[in-house]
């Protein structure tokens, strides 16, 4: 195996080369995790939610926990008004989770280490709710830039500001996932490297912080999903609600 | 806005180039393609998965979940109710049988002394209609007494007048002379 720790992110074409018209649409290493992760949420929720049973199983429980904590989640961030998005929300949430989770396997690939990835579903979020908040308040959903209380010298700065911020929404979105990913898998293989060059003398220090990270790699590939989740539920609440 | 676009792409894409020579495939734009292609492919299927199939088994299942719940809490309070309820009626019929035995009671003490009362007054009566009639009989007695004395004693005379002095005297005249006698004694008696 390659010992740059980089390797593990490199996207190469798997099966036949495709293409509309000039654009490359090739299937992928990426597009085979992609269809992985989706495959499996969609088998997990197809099989678990079959029967609705009075007193859930296993699977169904789980399936419910996961509905309930996304639907707990979206409550508590958004309102009641964000209850039509919800299959948005927990779409995205399963999508990134499980797409963190299978990434953690090793010689598997990871989606979301790929700022792309994570961009496009940034930037799609951050157009969608833009359009939201200008369809629910029209123009004065710009107000959301001008915040209430606030002096009218700095009003000027205040405004740029604030616009500054909305707009690197789906930067700080797509680059916190994308780096945090990247860097764990990164720091992974980097010990794993370790392991492998000191050899059985000193290749157990390593191997403990091999294992170590891979829990903390575990608990970050959660707690990104759900960061990822509820920032959108944030932002996805400034559209709906105007607070300032 | 579309001359920023472009100028936006090649900007980022030719550092993203110049980036990746450094050692980091993801900013390799080649591949940028192709990965939105597939993520906007597979994320659209797994919103249709989840939006048409999981969501609304999961929201029915737990609907139903829960409507038997409220069912069960509501027959629960139902019963409860219908037992407050009871217990209420078996309170007022207790009631109400200790207000009718009290009546009872007092109806049948009235009427027992009511009877005794008229019974009493029956007896009295009676006793006193009794006691006339004894009166009256004792009364007949005596005069009856009184007038056999006189037919006796001159009876009585007659015999001893016979056996005495051997004369069948006569029974008129005995009579008379005994009536005599009695009516004397009589008046000295009075």
């Amino acid at each position: 195996m390659a010992t740059n720790p980089m390797t593990q992110f490199e996207v190469y074409s798997i099966g036949p080369k495709i293409q509309i018209g000039n654009i490359d649409i090739s299937f992928t290493n990426s597009s085979l995790f992609m269809v992985i992760t989706v495959a499996l949420i969609s088998i997990f929720f197809i099989l678990s939610t079959q029967k609705k049973s009075l007193i859930p199983g296993k699977m169904q429980l789980l399936a419910e926990m996961i509905y309930e904590f996304v639907a707990k989640m979206i409550s508590d961030t958004a309102g009641k008004d964000a209850r039509p998005y919800f299959p948005f929300i927990l779409s995205l949430f399963l999508f990134v989770l499980v797409a963190n989770m299978v990434g953690m396997i090793p010689y598997s690939f990871t989606v979301t280490s790929h700022i792309i990835v994570t961009f496009a579903l940034a930037f799609f979020i951050f157009i969608g709710v833009t359009i939201i908040g200008f369809i629910k308040h029209g123009i004065s959903y710009l107000k959301l830039f001008v915040p209430s209380g606030v002096p009218a010298v700095l009003l000027p700065l205040i405004v740029v500001i604030e616009i500054i911020s909305y707009l690197s929404r789906p930067i700080s979105l797509s680059v916190r996932l994308f780096a945090n990913m990247m860097a764990g898998h990164t720091m992974l293989k980097v010990f794993g490297g370790f392991v492998v060059s000191l050899g059985i003398l000193g290749g157990w220090l390593p191997l403990g912080f091999s294992v170590a990270l891979t829990g903390l790699e575990i608990l970050v590939a959660f707690l990104q999903a759900y960061v990822f989740a509820i920032l959108t539920c944030i932002y996805l609440n400034d559209a709906l609600h105007l607070h300032h | 806005m579309d001359k920023f676009l472009v100028l936006f792409i090649t900007f980022s894409s030719s550092a993203a180039l110049a980036a990746e020579k450094a050692g980091m495939p993801q900013l390799n734009p080649e591949s940028w393609i192709p990965q939105i292609f597939w993520l906007a492919l597979t994320f659209s299927v797994l919103y249709l998965v989840i939006a048409k199939i999981a969501l609304p088994r999961l929201s029915e299942s737990i609907e139903q979940r829960d409507d038997h719940i409220s069912d069960h809490i509501d027959e629960a309070k139902n019963l409860k109710n219908q037992a407050e309820k009871k217990y209420q009626e078996y309170l007022s019929l207790i009631e109400n049988a200790k207000k009718e035995a009290k009546d009872l009671i007092n109806e049948n003490k009235k009427k027992l002394q009511e009877e005794f009362e008229n019974k009493k007054k029956e007896l009295n009566t009676k006793l006193e209609v009794k006691l006339e009639e004894v009166d009256k009989e004792i009364q007949s007695f005596k005069k009856e007494a009184i007038q056999n004395i006189g037919s006796i004693s001159s009876e009585v005379a007659r015999e001893l007048v016979q056996k005495i002095s051997k004369i069948e005297a006569n029974k008129a005249s005995v009579n008379a002379i005994v009536e005599e006698v009695s009516k004397n004694y009589l008046k000295e008696l009075n």
